[in-house]
């Protein structure tokens, strides 16, 4: 397969179904052959961005064009997009073959082609001799690997995916996101992957766009947005973090009960601020070589999670946070204080936005689960 | 009223992966069993009305002049009495005649409406539907007191005049079963054509009908049985010249009890359960290709 690969812009796009506003003022550029992730909560406007690139519904306002041509009223078959959807869409009444096969149809390419590209294509998604099958006679993995096929057959400029993998279980998930990078990387096609899982997003993604309430957050590599989340949506979204409700005075981030953080002057203007910590930048014990802040947390309530303690705490500044710590030793029962050495110059430093954070807007399940990322760094720290 | 009668339709092929069925406990549960309520309305229908359907079967055989049960005798007489009176052979030739057009024309109309009913959600589609099921709910009496008056007007009776009253009886079956079967199409699956490179009327031919297709013939299979015995509004629709087989047995039952009567029954009966085997058959062929 030789794929032509698109850029993708949007500007200032707005869409709206009657008086709500699903996105507003999207400005964005994708590059040729980049690999970039949605990534946001529930109805905060993924779907519906994704929805207009592809052309199934038409912005307010705004343009989009691909490779720098107008395409914003241009009809979806029109755009040359493979697009894949989270619940499969194959067509029922035909086979896996006919599936794969309907694009090329569309195209008129002549049959012995046609039996060709679609073998070629399930091939491509480990499927090869299944053309005869039913989709309903395969397991929701291998139909949305018919549906990547199917999406992917025609060579198209862009490919775009609706959470596809979001119907999947765990394991399979993190096959076949493997699997879906591979694919980019062998086929070189701009892909847009929309997705509200942020790992998912961090593992595959060359550039991530985070959306919030119909509006883009931050647009970065997943680094940048890891490492230097612009704002506190952000870095709540994005990865755990322990955070401080703080100041900036202009001269020096103070906290309540804590003092002076004396870390490198943020680039904000003054006024209240949050000062996050990765898990890798806190540790249990002071290291020499590093300039820490030294807090005192009190454990609210704790729990084992295999080989990790996740406890919420309370922190002098009266914020509450959950940290993982190794099950080995010390006592992390409900009142217990635990000593914190926060790294100052891993410090993160976001303006207050005074918004709910993610974890208010949606009950998270993965709240109690313990995260590699913290484990690896306690780990590593507390040893 | 459409919710029961579509629930009681086929599902067409569903695009979810599921199978609702194969994870549904049997019989008993949480200490009580709905299993055996199906015994009641089931014995009733059976002894209140298809066993009295099937006397109709031996007094065709009887050689008694008039209808009587048990049979005197056995003989064939009655039936080859109905072939060879041509006005029994001309109501049935009539009857299929009416019942086929009007099936087609139903599934002509019906069909559009059962999907752009089915397929999305819109405003104002409750009240659309209630129209187009109206046919169901008016009473029979006055469709046909009403349709003989107007339709007269325009000449409007015989052949073209039947058909267009049962065209209008029947479309709601077509209606409801195309709803039945589109409102199982994922609407990913139209977005998913127009990506791949299909225009909205290619999305219509080459995914929706072949999906709504069962919801079809489920709908023309009512509509055509309908038709074929529907009485009321063919008595006032027929003229001397042009009579259905249900308006020539109304009529030979007020005269005198004709046993060709009885035999006509049969073939009838027969008929229906044939069709019947065959809307089971295709039923079950569905689900074995699941
Ligand atoms: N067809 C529609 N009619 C009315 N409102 C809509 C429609 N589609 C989306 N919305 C609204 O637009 C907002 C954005 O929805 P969208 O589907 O784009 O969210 P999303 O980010 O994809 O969320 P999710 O992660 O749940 O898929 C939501 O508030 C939603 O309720
Ligand atoms: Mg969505």
């Amino acid at each position: 397969m030789a794929i032509d690969a698109t850029s993708v812009t949007l500007r200032s796009v707005t869409k709206s179904y009657g008086q709500a506003i699903a996105v507003e003022g999207i400005d964005l550029t994708i590059n040729r052959g980049e690999f970039v992730s949605m990534l946001g909560p529930s109805g905060s406007g993924k779907t519906t961005t994704l929805k207009m690139i592809a052309g199934f519904e038409a912005p307010n306002s705004g343009q989009i064009t691909f490779d720098g041509d107008d395409v914003t009223n241009v009809a979806p078959e029109k755009r040359n997009i493979g697009v894949v959807f989270q619940n499969y869409s194959l067509f029922p009444h035909l086979t896996v073959g006919q599936n794969v096969a309907f694009p090329l149809k569309m195209r008129k390419v002549p049959a012995a082609e046609r039996a060709k590209r679609v073998a070629d294509a399930l091939a491509l998604v480990e499927l090869a001799g299944y053309e005869r099958r039913r989709p309903d006679s395969l397991s929701g993995g291998q139909q949305q690997r018919v549906a990547i096929a199917r999406a992917l057959v025609f060579e198209p400029s862009l490919l775009v995916m609706d959470e596809p993998l979001g119907a999947l279980d765990r394991r399979l998930r993190e096959v076949m996101q493997l699997e879906i990078k591979a694919l980019h990387e062998r086929l070189g096609v701009t892909v847009i992957y929309v997705t509200h899982d942020q790992e998912e997003a961090l593992t595959m993604s060359d550039r991530i766009v985070v959306f919030s309430q119909g509006r883009v957050e931050q647009v970065g590599t997943p680094r940048e947005i890891y490492d230097e989340p612009a704002t506190e949506f952000v870095a709540d979204f994005v990865g755990e973090s322990l955070a401080l409700t703080a100041a900036w005075t202009g001269t020096d981030v103070v906290a309540e009960n804590v003092g002076g953080l004396s870390i490198a002057a943020p680039d904000l203007p003054t006024g209240p601020v949050r000062v996050l910590w990765r898990p890798h930048a806190i540790s249990l014990e002071p290291i020499s070589d590093a300039h820490e802040i030294h807090v005192r947390a009190r454990v609210l309530t704790s729990g084992y999670a295999g080989g990790v303690v996740r406890a919420r705490i309370a922190l002098p500044t009266h914020d509450e946070g959950i940290v993982s710590i190794p099950a080995v030793g010390g006592d992390y029962t409900t009142g217990a204080s635990i000593d914190l050495y926060l790294r100052a110059d891993r410090a993160i430093v976001v303006p207050t936005d005074g918004r709910a954070t993610p974890s208010d807007l949606e009950a998270s399940p993965s709240d109690m689960e313990a995260s590699p990322n913290t484990l690896e760094a306690f780990g590593a720290d507390h040893g | 009223m459409t919710r029961s009668i579509e629930q009681t339709v086929q599902p067409t092929k569903s695009l979810s992966h599921g199978d609702p069925e194969r994870s549904m406990p049997k019989g008993r549960r949480a200490g009580f069993s709905l299993r055996w309520w199906w015994i009641v309305p089931t014995v009733l229908i059976v002894v209140l009305l298809l066993l009295p359907s099937l006397v109709v079967i031996p007094m065709s055989f009887s050689p008694s002049e008039i209808l009587t049960f048990p049979p005197t005798g056995f003989s064939m007489k009655w039936y080859e009495n109905f072939i060879e009176d041509p006005q029994w052979t001309k109501a049935i030739g009539n009857s299929f005649a009416v019942a086929l057009v009007t099936s087609v024309f139903a599934a002509l109309i019906g069909t559009p409406a059962g999907i752009a009913l089915g397929f999305r959600r819109w405003r104002g589609q409750g009240i659309v539907l209630a129209l187009l099921v109206s046919p169901v709910i008016v009473p029979p009496m006055v469709i046909a007191v009403g349709m003989y008056v107007t339709y007269a007007q325009f000449d409007l009776t015989g052949f073209w005049g039947l058909v267009a009253a049962h065209t209008m009886l029947v479309t709601p079956f077509v209606v409801v079963t195309v709803i039945a079967s589109v409102s199982q199409i994922n609407p990913a699956a139209a977005d998913a054509a127009r990506s791949l490179g299909a225009a909205p009327f290619t999305v219509i031919t080459r995914i929706l009908l072949p999906l709504a297709l069962p919801g079809i013939i489920s709908g023309m299979l009512f509509a055509f049985v309908t038709s074929w015995d529907e009485v009321v509004v063919a008595l006032y629709l027929t003229d001397p010249g042009f009579k259905t087989l249900p308006v020539v047995m109304w009529d030979q039952l007020r005269e005198r009890v004709d046993p060709t009567v009885a035999a006509i029954a049969t073939i009838l009966l027969l008929i229906t359960i044939l069709i019947m085997i065959v809307v089971l058959l295709r039923g079950r062929r569905r689900k074995v290709g699941n």
